[in-house]
């Protein structure tokens, strides 16, 4: 026995406040071209419109029909549909024509602009919202022959179509037009009728997936049976690859930047300066080159981490003394905050190689700013790059485009690096006249 | 061995039993394909119309067996439905679902 198509009703559509979508509407449209068996094929492509009542109901039709040869009287809860032959469904105040037919004036209450052209036996539906108690009156008597009252609205349940998992696109609007709810993915159940209060809206009421579970799935790795027949596992022991559940069946992988390095020795100086020529070669960072700067004055110098370290120590070796004198180094992040606060070191020579211990701290590969500073101008001897006289013309391209080195706005205040760097001002690190130079702690 | 086989049926209609009526489904080969001897061209599109119950009107023929894309359009000309008519190597054969 072929399916049948199930009656839409309720729904109660109404806004926050609680005023009904008064005889507003629903639109659906099929979510794609299906079948009913015995039936035919149903088309995807045409949305059909759903007349809402004065509550927001689905106008609750009733399959009535009168033999009318005259004045039609509709009682109490019935709704009336009226079209001509082809015509689409219209309403009070609209006029239609269906060719060949003649005219029959028909009126509602005596509202006048409702024309209905037909004639003899044809059938006139009538659709309009609630008309209780209205009388319908055909002014040329005779020639109205059939009023089907209160069709409503029938729709194929999802259930029924073939393929399975379709679903009704559904909005609903206003008398005005105006949209109001949805579009939403709806499933309508199938029987004899249907209410649309049991919808959640976007939520389908059956889904069957579709992956199929035979034959069961062969796991491979280069070509050799996986390990466990019941677990598949995505997960990287070095943190090389960030492997993300994306849902739905997405699964992303991200290489996390390059490798990642924490203790076993693993190091920086200063501005991420890690190759052995320039810390032992010629031309190598330099014990006891002088610190000039002003004196609380933050400098900093881009670099960039082309891996990301997890430091904890910062370690400082002072080749000259001077009672109360101090350096301070950090990492700032690109946008000017302190990411990393390696703390003071005392300018004591006596004191040999001071180290300072901070929460650990993991900076993924980027760009960052070494941050420096000493409590007094110009003094000091520490580890570091001495900007040299051959070095000016290649510092001078490097300031080029972009700031590249520059001094903080905010100072060191309370023997402390700022918290953020502030407006930065430019400036080309130089041997002359200045002398300036890199402070480089070994991080680790 | 290839026949050209009679259509009927098909009951296009939408959503709310409404049917695809005065249509058309315009039906087309994805390949151009030798059948018996003919060349059927794939660059050409058929047409069948639909009756006021959204079946096939009158008795067209198609040659089977061969599958066809098909679009299905409204009287209006709104493209209502899009699938494929896999026509059978029979003298007969109707488009309405089994």
């Amino acid at each position: 026995m072929a399916a049948t198509k199930t009656q839409l009703l309720g729904g109660a559509f109404q806004d926050s406040e609680g005023n009904p979508l008064s005889l507003g509407y629903l639109k659906m449209k099929l979510s794609q071209d299906a079948s009913v068996s015995g039936v035919g094929n149903i088309c995807s492509g045409i949305e059909i419109t759903v007349q809402l009542d004065e509550n927001g109901n689905v106008v609750d039709g009733r399959l009535v029909s009168v033999n009318c040869t005259g004045d039609a009287t509709i009682t109490d809860g019935m709704y009336v549909t009226i079209s001509v032959g082809d015509v689409t469904p219209f309403y009070i105040g609209q006029s239609v024509q269906a060719s060949g037919f003649t005219d029959t004036l028909v009126s509602i209450n005596g509202q006048s602009g409702l024309t209905v052209y037909a004639i003899g036996t044809n059938t006139v539906t009538i659709q309009s919202h609630d008309l209780s108690n209205s009388v319908l009156t055909d002014q040329n008597a005779g020639v109205l022959t059939v009023l089907q009252i209160g069709l409503g609205t029938s729709v194929w349940a999802n259930s029924v179509l073939s393929p399975i998992n379709t679903y009704y696109r559904v909005t609903g609007y206003t008398a005005a037009g105006q949209r109001a709810w949805g579009p939403n993915n709806q499933q309508v159940a199938a029987g004899t009728t249907f209410n649309l209060g049991s919808w959640v809206p976007n939520s389908v009421i059956s889904w069957f997936p579709t992956v199929s579970q035979s034959p069961a799935l062969t796991v491979e790795v280069a070509g050799a049976p996986f390990s466990s027949p019941t677990l598949l596992d995505f997960e990287s022991s070095d943190s090389s690859v960030i492997i993300t559940d994306e849902g739905a069946g997405v699964l992303n992988f991200q290489a996390s930047g390059g490798a990642s390095f924490s203790g076993k020795g693993a190091y920086f100086f200063g501005p991420g300066i890690t190759d052995w020529a320039a810390i032992g070669g010629t031309g190598s960072l330099q014990g006891g080159v002088n610190f000039n700067s002003s004196g609380g004055v933050v400098q900093v110098y881009l670099f960039e981490l082309f891996a990301e370290f997890t430091i904890s120590k910062a370690s400082q070796l002072a080749l000259g003394s001077q009672f109360s004198v101090h350096a301070y180094a950090g990492i700032y992040s690109l946008t000017g905050n302190l990411l990393v606060n390696a703390g003071s070191f005392l300018y004591e020579a006596g004191s040999g190689i001071q180290t300072n211990t901070f929460t650990p701290v993991t900076l993924s590969p980027g760009l960052y700013w070494h941050a420096q500073a000493t409590d007094t101008t110009d003094v000091g001897q520490w580890v570091g790059v001495a900007i040299v006289s051959n070095a000016d013309n290649a510092l001078a391209l490097l300031a080029q485009n972009a700031t590249r080195a520059a001094t903080a706005a905010n100072p060191v205040s309370g023997a402390n690096l700022p918290a953020t760097l502030g407006a930065l001002t430019p400036y080309t690190p130089n041997e002359t006249p200045r002398g300036d130079m890199i402070f480089t702690p070994l991080y680790e | 061995m290839a026949q050209k086989c009679m259509l009927s049926g098909g009951g296009w209609q939408d959503a709310e039993g409404n049917a695809l009526s005065l249509g058309s489904v315009q039906v087309y080969l994805q390949q151009d394909v030798e059948v018996e001897g003919v060349q059927l061209c794939a660059g050409v599109k058929g047409s069948l119309s639909l009756d006021s119950s959204g079946n096939v009107l009158g008795s067209p023929t198609l040659w089977g067996p061969i599958m066809y894309q098909a679009i299905a359009y409204s009287a209006k000309g709104e493209k209502a439905w899009k699938g494929a008519i896999s026509v059978p190597n029979a003298a007969f054969f109707s488009l309405t679902p089994a």
